[in-house]
C-alpha cells in the first residue's frame, strides 16, 4: 500500500490487490491474526483494532498502516483472478479504468504474487482464447513486509515507473527513436543495477 | 507539424469514434468514412492516420463493438487500408506504431474475415488479404519495420511489433488448422472445419499445411540456440497456451516437452550482446521464471494427473528451477561471474562455432544506409558504439595507413568480402534508388517501376529489406510532397556539382601545395629496404623519378607548376607557393632551389629552337626574386653553396649576373663576389662578356672605393687584357 500512496502522489492512475485468499494482520498475540475478507473496509478494521491492545499495535505500527490505508481507498481488494468470485471496490470507484484488468504495467512486491498473478495471465489465455490480446508488462520488485523495506521498495517502484513512462511517453514523440518495448531490458538492466538489493521478475503478459 | 486545420479533423475523429462506441448502429457509417480519411491521407500525416487506426483498433481488437456479427459484416473493409498501408506503402519508411495497429487489426479481423469468405466467397478480397498476410509471415522474426542489424540482434529489436506477429501467426494457426469437434466452449471459433468441399477458392488442405508450417516455425524460434528476449519468449509461450486450449491435438506434446526440456543456462547469448552480462542473467532468469510459472500451471491445473511418470519430472524440474532461483538470490543479482560448469560452457562453446559458421560477422549488417553520409554507408559496429563518434581524421595519415595495413594482414578474406559488399550495397542502394537528397534530374523512364525498390533476394536473412530512415519522417515526407508515384518511376542522374569559382580554385590549390609540402617533406625518409625500393619503382617511373627521396616532392610540384596546370595564373599561384618555401631557408634547400628553376627553363625554351627564356618569362622573374632574397644574407661561409647555385642555374645573363655587384661592394664578402665572378669567368664561357662588363662597370663607378676598383682591375688585366 505504501507503493500504492507514493505512486498515486506522483500522479500515475494506481489500483491494488492482495493475492492472497484473505487479509492477515497482526493480532494481539502470534497465534491469533487478525483475518478479514477482501472488501472489507479499512474503517471496520480499524474498528476492531481499536477495540484491542492498542498498544501492541501501535508498537508493530499496524494502527498507523490501517489509518494511513483510509487515506488511500475505502477497503482492501483481491486480484481479479480467472473465474473467481469478485472481492473488490465497484467500478465506480474506478472510473478512470475501463475493466478490472485495464493496466498496462502490474507491478507485484513478493515473488510468491508475481507467480500468481504471471499463471493468472496463462490461465486466461488457456481459458478465455478468444479474449486475451492486450499486453501487460508484469514486474516484480521483491520487498520485506515490514515497515522500512516498504518505504525504500515504494522509491525503488516509483523510480521503475518513472524509468518506463518516461521512455514510453518518448517513444511517443520521437518517432526516430527506439520503440519503447526495445527498451525495456536496458531500462531493467539500469534499474536493477541502481538498486542491487532488490531482484527484479518481468514478464510481458496477455489478457 | 499538426496544423489547424489537421487539429479540427483530430477532433472530429475523436467525436466520431465517441458516437460510434456510444451508438453502434452508426458505427458501419463512421467506419467507412474513417478508412476513406485515411486512405486518402498521406503517410506524412501520421497523426491523422494514427487516429483512424486507434477506431479500428479499438472496435476490433479492443472489441469496443460488442456484437460479433456487426465486427463480423464490417471486417472486409479493413482488407483495403491494410494493403494499402502495408503493401503500397512499403517502401515510404512505414511508421512503426502505424504498422503496429495494422498488424493488430488483421489479427483481430483475420477469423471474421475468413467466416465472412466462407459465407460470401469473394476471390478477390482474399487474395488481397493474402498478400498482405503472407507478406507480414515473410517479415518473422525480422526487424521489421525497423532496418535490420543482423539476425541475433534483431531477436530483441522491434519487439512490439514482433510480438503482435506473433499473436497474428497464432490467430491464423488457430483459423486454418481444424477444430476440434469435442472442443465446444470456445466462444466464436472459426476454422476450417468450416470450410465446405464446394468452395471456390479455400481449400483446406493449403490452408492446414501453412498453419502447420507456422506451428513449427514457432517452436524453431523457441528452440533455437540464441536466448530469446523475455518479451518474444513470454508472447510464444502465451499464443502457445491459447493454441494448446484451442487446438491441442497439434501441439500438447511439444508444447508440454518444450516446457519441460527449456534450460535458459544452454543458450547462448546473442553475439554483439555478450558483454552485457548483467541484462543477459536477467533474461534468463526471467526466462526461467515464466518457465516456472508454465510448470506450475500444469502442475496445479490438473493437466498430468494422467500420467504420473511425466508428473514427478516436472514436479522435478519445479523444485530445480525452485532451486536455481534461491542460489541465484544468495550470490546476488548482480553477481555475473560466469558459473557454467564445464559440460555447459562445452555445448556453449558448440554452439557459438555452429553460429559463426553461419557467417555472422557484423552487427550492422544492413544493406541499406540509415541516411545519406557515408558514415551510414561506412559503419558496421553498434550504432551507439562510442568508436562511431571518433573523427578519423584526427589520426596522422602515416597512423592510419598502419593501421589500415595491419587491419588488411589480419583480417580474413571472407570477413573483408562481406564487409566490403555490405558497404558496396549500401552505396548502391542510394545511387540507385534513392530519390531527393540527391536532388538529381529525372529521367523518366520506358521501363515502369524500374526506380522500385528491389527485393533483396539476395539478402542472407531472407528478410526483405526496406527504405527506413533513423531519423524520422522527415525524409520519407519530403519525397511524398515532391514526387507521387507516377514521378517515382524513372531514372535518377546525380547532377553535375557546381564549379568552383576562380578564386576557390586558387583557395583550394593553395591548400593542397601547403598540405603537400606539410605532410610530405619532413616525414619522408629514404627506405633502402629491396622489397620497398622495387614497388617504389614501379610508382615512382610514371612520375620519372628514380628513387622517392625528401625532395622528390619538390620534383613533383615543379612540374605541377611548369607543365602541369593549363592556367597561367594557377600555375604563378602554386610557383609563389613552392618559392616561399624556399625563401624560409634559401641555404638548406638550394638543391631544391636549382632542380625547381631547371624545370622552368626547360618548360620555356623546349617549345623553342633557342636557348635563351624570355626577359619577362617565369624562369628570369624567379632567378631575379631567387638571387635577391639569397644575395643579402650571405656570408663567406656560404661559398659553396652560392658558386654551386651560380654554375647550376641553366641560364644566366647581364642582369643576373649584375646581381653580384652588390656582394662585390660590400667590404666583408667582395671576396665572396669575386670568386663567384671568378668561376663563371673560367667556367661558363657564354657568360664571359657579361661577367667582365660587370668588372668594367664598378671599375669605372665614381663610388667604388680605391680596393674595389684594385681587384676589379687585376681582374680585367688578367681575363681581358685589352
Amino acid at each position: 500500500m505504501e507503493a500504492h500512496k507514493v505512486l498515486k502522489d506522483a500522479g500515475y492512475t494506481v489500483r491494488s490487490y492482495g493475492t492472497g485468499t484473505s487479509v492477515r494482520l497482526p493480532g494481539p498475540t502470534i497465534d491469533q491474526p487478525n483475518v478479514f475478507e477482501f472488501g472489507t473496509p479499512y474503517t471496520k478494521i480499524l474498528e476492531k483494532l481499536n477495540t484491542q491492545d492498542l498498544k501492541i499495535h501501535k508498537a508493530n505500527g499496524v494502527l498507523d498502516m490501517t489509518k494511513r490505508n483510509i487515506s488511500i481507498k475505502k477497503a482492501p481488494e483481491r486480484w481479479p483472478y480467472y473465474n473467481q468470485p469478485p472481492q473488490r471496490l465497484p467500478p465506480s470507484e474506478y472510473p478512470e479504468f475501463e475493466n478490472e484488468l485495464d493496466f498496462q504495467v502490474v507491478i507485484t512486491c513478493e515473488e510468491r504474487c508475481f507467480d500468481s498473478v504471471v499463471e493468472d495471465f496463462f490461465s486466461r489465455n488457456y481459458f478465455e482464447p478468444s479474449q486475451t490480446q492486450q499486453p501487460v508488462h508484469c514486474f516484480n520488485v521483491e520487498i520485506r513486509d515490514e515497515h522500512r523495506s516498504a518505504l525504500t521498495g515504494a522509491q525503488a517502484i516509483l523510480d521503475l515507473a518513472r524509468m518506463l513512462s518516461d521512455a514510453h511517453a518518448k517513444s511517443l514523440q520521437d518517432f526516430s527513436a527506439p520503440p519503447f518495448e526495445d527498451k525495456i531490458p536496458d531500462i531493467i538492466t539500469e534499474w536493477q543495477q541502481n538498486h542491487p538489493a532488490t531482484p527484479l521478475l518481468y514478464a510481458l503478459c496477455y489478457h | 507539424m499538426t496544423t489547424n486545420l489537421d487539429s479540427k479533423q483530430l477532433e472530429q475523429l475523436k467525436e466520431a469514434e465517441k458516437l460510434a462506441f456510444e451508438h453502434q448502429n452508426f458505427f458501419e457509417q463512421i467506419l467507412d468514412t474513417t478508412i476513406s480519411i485515411c486512405l486518402g491521407t498521406p503517410c506524412n500525416e501520421f497523426r491523422l492516420q494514427y487516429q483512424c487506426l486507434s477506431f479500428i483498433h479499438k472496435a476490433f481488437y479492443e472489441k469496443k463493438i460488442d456484437s460479433f456479427e456487426l465486427r463480423s459484416q464490417q471486417s472486409v473493409k479493413v482488407i483495403q487500408l491494410l494493403d494499402y498501408l502495408i503493401i503500397r506503402n512499403e517502401e515510404r519508411s512505414p511508421n512503426y506504431l502505424i504498422i503496429q495497429k495494422c498488424i493488430d487489426i488483421l489479427n483481430a479481423t483475420y477469423d471474421l474475415i475468413f467466416l465472412q469468405m466462407v459465407q460470401n466467397p469473394n476471390e478477390d478480397d482474399w487474395e488481397r488479404l493474402s498478400n498482405v498476410k503472407d507478406y507480414l509471415l515473410s517479415q518473422w522474426p525480422s526487424s521489421y519495420p525497423l532496418q535490420p542489424y543482423n539476425p541475433e540482434t534483431d531477436l530483441s529489436r522491434s519487439i512490439a511489433c514482433k510480438t503482435s506477429l506473433i499473436k497474428l501467426i497464432g490467430r491464423i494457426i488457430q483459423v486454418q488448422l481444424p477444430a476440434s469437434p469435442s472442443i465446444t466452449d470456445i466462444e466464436h471459433d472459426i476454422s476450417v472445419s468450416m470450410i465446405k468441399t464446394s468452395h471456390p477458392f479455400l481449400l483446406n488442405s493449403n490452408l492446414s499445411s501453412q498453419a502447420q508450417n507456422l506451428l513449427d516455425n514457432l517452436f524453431t524460434v523457441l528452440n533455437d540456440d540464441v536466448l530469446l528476449p523475455t518479451g518474444l519468449f513470454t508472447t510464444i509461450m502465451s499464443t502457445m497456451m491459447t493454441l494448446f486450449k484451442a487446438r491441442p491435438k497439434f501441439l500438447s506434446n511439444k508444447f508440454i516437452m518444450f516446457i519441460l526440456a527449456y534450460e535458459s543456462q544452454l543458450k547462448i547469448e546473442p553475439r554483439f550482446e555478450r558483454e552485457e552480462k548483467l541484462k543477459m542473467k536477467l533474461t534468463k532468469r526471467f526466462n526461467d521464471r515464466v518457465d516456472k510459472c508454465l510448470i506450475s500451471i500444469l502442475l496445479n491445473k490438473g493437466f498430468l494427473a494422467k500420467d504420473p511418470g511425466l508428473r514427478t519430472r516436472f514436479e522435478n524440474k519445479f523444485n530445480y528451477l525452485v532451486d536455481k532461483a534461491r542460489d541465484q538470490r544468495q550470490k546476488g543479482i548482480l553477481n555475473v561471474d560466469d558459473d557454467d560448469d564445464l559440460e555447459v560452457k562445452e555445448i556453449k562453446r558448440q554452439k557459438v562455432e555452429a553460429i559463426q559458421r553461419n557467417n555472422m560477422l557484423f552487427y550492422n549488417e544492413s544493406r541499406i544506409a540509415r541516411s545519406h553520409d557515408y558514415k551510414s554507408i561506412y559503419n558496421l559496429i553498434k550504432p551507439n558504439d562510442q568508436l562511431t563518434e571518433f573523427d578519423m581524421s584526427t589520426i596522422p595519415t602515416d597512423v592510419l595507413v598502419s593501421m589500415v595495413i595491419t587491419a588488411l594482414q589480419k583480417i580474413s578474406v571472407a570477413k573483408l568480402v562481406k564487409g566490403l559488399t555490405i558497404v558496396s550495397d549500401r552505396y548502391k542502394d542510394i545511387t540507385t534508388n534513392t530519390d531527393s537528397a540527391f536532388q538529381g534530374i529525372y529521367v523518366p523512364s520506358t521501363n515502369e517501376g524500374s526506380l522500385k525498390r528491389k527485393r533483396t533476394d539476395d539478402d542472407e536473412f531472407g528478410i526483405r529489406t526496406r527504405m527506413k530512415t533513423d531519423t524520422g519522417n522527415d525524409i520519407s515526407n519530403e519525397i511524398d510532397d515532391a514526387y507521387n508515384d507516377d514521378e517515382l518511376k524513372g531514372d535518377f542522374l546525380v547532377p553535375v556539382p557546381k564549379e568552383f569559382s576562380f578564386k576557390s580554385k586558387k583557395e583550394q590549390l593553395a591548400l593542397i601545395v601547403r598540405n603537400f609540402i606539410k605532410q610530405s617533406a619532413p616525414k619522408i625518409k629514404q627506405n633502402n629496404s629491396t622489397s620497398d625500393q622495387s614497388i617504389q619503382h614501379n610508382a615512382l617511373d610514371k612520375l620519372a623519378i628514380s628513387i622517392w627521396n625528401e625532395e622528390s616532392w619538390v620534383k613533383v610540384l615543379s612540374r605541377l607548376a611548369t607543365r602541369g596546370l593549363a592556367n597561367d595564373e594557377l600555375s604563378d599561384c602554386m610557383r609563389k607557393s613552392v618559392f616561399n618555401y624556399f625563401k624560409d631557408d634559401m641555404r638548406n634547400r638550394i638543391d631544391g632551389v636549382i632542380e625547381w628553376l631547371n624545370e622552368e627553363y626547360y618548360s620555356e625554351i623546349r617549345d623553342t629552337t633557342g636557348v635563351q627564356p624570355q626577359k619577362d618569362g617565369h624562369y628570369m622573374t624567379y632567378c631575379a626574386f631567387t638571387l635577391d632574397n639569397l644575395i643579402p644574407f650571405l656570408d663567406s661561409s656560404d661559398r659553396k653553396v652560392f658558386i654551386r647555385l651560380m654554375s647550376e642555374l641553366p641560364y644566366l645573363d647581364k642582369s643576373l649576373i649584375s646581381k653580384l655587384r652588390s656582394l662585390c661592394k660590400d667590404p666583408v664578402r667582395s671576396k665572396l663576389g669575386f670568386q663567384s665572378l671568378l668561376y663563371l669567368i673560367m667556367f661558363r664561357p657564354p657568360v664571359l662578356p657579361d661577367c667582365l662588363g660587370l668588372l668594367t662597370d664598378m671599375l669605372n663607378d665614381a663610388s667604388s672605393d680605391d680596393a674595389l676598383k684594385k681587384e676589379c682591375s687585376t681582374y680585367l688585366k688578367k681575363y681581358s687584357p685589352q
